[in-house]
């Protein structure tokens, strides 16, 4: 064997041999990141399935805990345009280097409106509200894993406990009992809050005191009515208020199916005399979106609902 | 001489080494596509036991959604004035696509149930409620449930007039 024949044997080999070896390293991340992209993109399915059954019921209120080995974290795009969608991703941490931490394929929900913190956690708990505007329009769902504690001035509302006891050990209520790490929620007033609910409440309009107000925190301010209050304490200004749109457009809908509903039911003979009302409320959550009008006319609907005969939505 | 059977000689191993990087090439991206095609089927599975979940769960809570449902604090039971109003053009466009499913369909099933025949109209017996025109392939689950409306009889008494029904609703299945 020539020296030269040799040494073009052996080089042809090794570059062949670094060419076979760099094209299957690079199909081997290229398969890794994909199996993560589906595992998370599986992930968000699986979420926004298991959110289904807690979105509608005649209950007050539903829960649930979603535990991961690895931490996950959330993320979404919210469209306010008619119903309206979220696009829902997440991504389990898995302490590699960002680029491999990239989220999962959106999964876009219309039928839900989700509100959640984006810090990555191991365990997450989710709860659902009902939102009314005299007839129910939907079931809001919270996803939290961040310690709240609740000072004192929760009392003022009736069943704000019960609905917040579902985050479990991560509800601490009473400053005594707060931790450095927790979230310091005030009501009215306070020192070194992190979030503060002010109420903004009419004795006369009010049922309860903290019924309609406003929450602040990170310096800006969230207007609220009702069961609103549970979104804004948990979610950010952007998210609270694509959402809040989307929903007094599905309340807007609701109005126009129950005043053709009172029509069907007065050529029956079982009048309701709601429909003036109902428009009303269909054209404020179409056109001005005014939230305080909408609650006033919600309220208002409520009461005429309440003495009729022919029920419209209730027993 | 000499130099012509040497440089055969190379010829004959830079041959025999292509083709062997040739076949080991070809090996692994045979093994390559047999696993990328198990993954992808293990996918598919996965995203069509997500999406019949989705439509059990929905047909589960379906007679509870402010859209069908009798009362507030009614389960199982499906308001007929809601079903008629769904029907009107303008709402159900508005409904569409709304429910991550292809169809809604309710049965009602007292009395003559052997031919059907689509509300409104005489003696009819189920309503399409909706249905994506771009679904061809149809996989439907079905639940049990009341059909009622409110009735004022003679003596200003307001009742439920309650028939036995049953809702369908097919899932979305991608081609």
């Amino acid at each position: 064997m020539k020296k030269g024949d040799f040494n073009f044997v052996w080089l042809f080999a090794i570059l062949a041999g670094s060419a076979i070896l760099v094209l299957m390293i690079y199909a081997a991340v290229r398969t890794g990141t994909t199996i993560k992209f589906y595992q998370d993109t599986e992930l968000t399915k699986q979420v926004s399935v298991f959110l289904d059954p807690m979105q509608a019921g005649f209950v007050s209120s539903s829960k649930g805990v979603l535990s991961s080995k690895r931490e996950i974290v959330f993320d979404s795009f919210c469209d306010s345009s008619n119903f309206g969608y979220q696009k829902l991703s997440a991504k389990q941490i898995r302490g590699l280097n960002e680029d491999f931490n990239i989220l999962g394929e959106e999964i876009t929900i219309k039928d839900k409106y989700i509100y959640f913190s984006k810090e990555p956690s191991k365990k997450f708990y989710f709860f659902s509200i009902p939102i009314n505007f005299g007839f129910k329009v939907t079931d809001v769902l919270i996803i939290d894993s961040r310690e709240f504690c609740f000072l004192e001035g929760y009392e003022d509302l009736p069943s704000f406990k019960t609905h917040i006891s579902v985050l479990g050990d991560k509800a601490i209520f009473g400053e005594d009992n707060c931790t450095k790490n927790s979230i310091k929620v005030c009501f009215n007033y306070g020192t070194k809050c992190d979030i503060t609910i002010i109420s903004d409440c009419i004795e006369s309009w009010c049922d309860d005191k903290y019924e309609k107000g406003f929450v602040i925190k990170e310096g800006e301010r969230i207007d609220y009515v009702g069961n609103f209050l549970y979104p804004a304490i948990f979610s950010d200004k952007e998210i609270y208020e694509c959402n809040l749109k989307r929903i007094l457009y599905k309340a807007g809908v609701l109005s126009l199916i129950y005043k053709e509903k009172s029509e069907r039911m007065s050529s029956r003979n079982c009048p309701t005399n709601l429909e003036d009302t109902l428009i009303e409320l269909r054209n404020v959550c179409f056109n001005s979106k005014n939230i305080d009008e909408i609650y006033s006319i919600s309220k208002l609907l409520k009461e005429l609902e309440e003495r009729t005969q022919c029920k419209l939505w209730s027993e | 001489m000499q130099t012509m059977v040497g440089m055969k000689k190379s010829q004959m191993r830079i041959q025999q080494m292509a083709f062997m990087i040739l076949a080991v090439f070809f090996f692994f991206t045979l093994v390559g596509l047999f696993l990328l095609q198990v993954f992808l089927g293990e996918m598919r599975t996965s995203a069509q036991e997500r999406e019949r979940e989705q439509v059990l769960n929905i047909l589960e809570s379906f007679s509870q959604l402010p859209e069908f449902s009798c009362s507030e604090r009614s389960s199982f039971c499906i308001d007929e004035d809601k079903i008629f109003v769904m029907k009107i053009e303008e709402i159900n466009q508005l409904y569409s696509e709304f429910w991550p499913i292809s169809s809604i369909r309710i049965f009602k099933i007292g009395g003559n149930f052997s031919t059907l025949k689509e509300c409104p109209s005489l003696g009819c017996n189920y309503y399409k409620v909706y249905e994506n025109p771009e679904q061809t392939q149809q996989m439907e689950y079905s639940s049990y449930v009341s059909i009622c409306k409110k009735i004022k009889d003679s003596q200003e008494y307001v009742y439920n007039f309650c028939e036995l029904g049953k809702i369908s609703i097919g899932m979305k299945i991608k081609s």
